[in-house]
């Protein structure tokens, strides 16, 4: 989806995405965004879920605390390795 | 009083989209958030550990581009929120201890280093890893003049009883 529209800076440089704009990207009142610029100059406007919010999101992988001990080991021991 | 709480890199799994096969880790985060009582403390090493297994899972047919998002989405999460700390782990005592660590038979760098931290910084230490706690434990006994507060060290289940 692509979609583009129109606004001009307030007075003390506030910007204003209109209602469309808001419902498009799901944008709550008092939702925290993050603001970045990216390397071509734009500036790019993304939500921040809360912790609480991450947590209810369903998994999308399964992974053993074994299999994160294992794989940590395995890559430390391509760090230190003397082939390496 | 906040309680400052390390995390080990399993409980911050579930951020990244990954689930530790922990049962009810999820719900059980949640209600011990809610009780606003814990600072949670957590490792830049366990970031690492986490990108790793995004990308090994990456090249074994995960949707690679739904983990790398859900990993950007987790990062500024923990950056806003106020109730989790980063500690970095170029600092010299958090590395002097790690070796310690290492001496005393640990060989695992990362998770030497996750101790250290949670040694030097928390009041609690939360590990699924038995050897690990089991070194901490060592060095405690054997340094009890050092600077090294006391600390509690459990795992996820005995954590969540005591706590909830």
């Amino acid at each position: 989806m692509t979609y583009e529209e129109f606004g001009k800076v307030g007075s003390k440089g506030e910007l204003y995405p209109s209602a469309n704009l808001r419902k498009l990207l799901n944008l709550q009142p008092n939702a925290r965004i993050k603001y970045r610029i990216s390397p071509k100059g734009y500036l790019i406007v993304e939500p921040v879920y809360s912790i609480e919010d991450l947590l209810k999101m369903p998994p999308i992988a399964e992974v053993t605390v074994e299999e994160i001990e294992s794989l940590s080991e395995k890559m430390q021991e391509q760090g230190s390795s003397d082939d390496s | 009083m906040i309680a400052r709480c390390f995390i080990d890199t399993t409980y911050l799994m579930p951020l990244f989209g990954l689930n530790p096969s922990i049962q009810h880790l999820n719900d059980q985060l949640l209600q011990i958030l809610r009780l606003d009582r814990f600072t949670f403390l957590y490792s830049a090493v366990s970031l690492i550990e986490i990108k790793w297994q995004v990308m090994h899972l990456g090249k074994h047919g995960h949707a690679i581009d739904q983990l790398e998002r859900q990993f950007s989405l987790a990062l500024s999460s923990l950056k806003i929120d106020p109730r989790h700390e980063c500690v970095d782990f170029l600092n010299a005592d958090i590395n002097d201890l790690s070796y310690e660590l290492r001496k005393l038979g640990h060989n695992d760098y990362f998770d030497t280093i996750i101790a250290s931290s949670a040694l030097w910084e928390a009041e609690i230490f939360i590990t699924e890893d038995a050897p690990l706690k089991k070194v901490c434990q060592k060095y405690i006994e054997s340094n009890q003049s050092s600077e090294i507060k006391k600390i509690e060290i459990l795992d996820w289940n005995a954590f969540h009883v005591k706590y909830s």
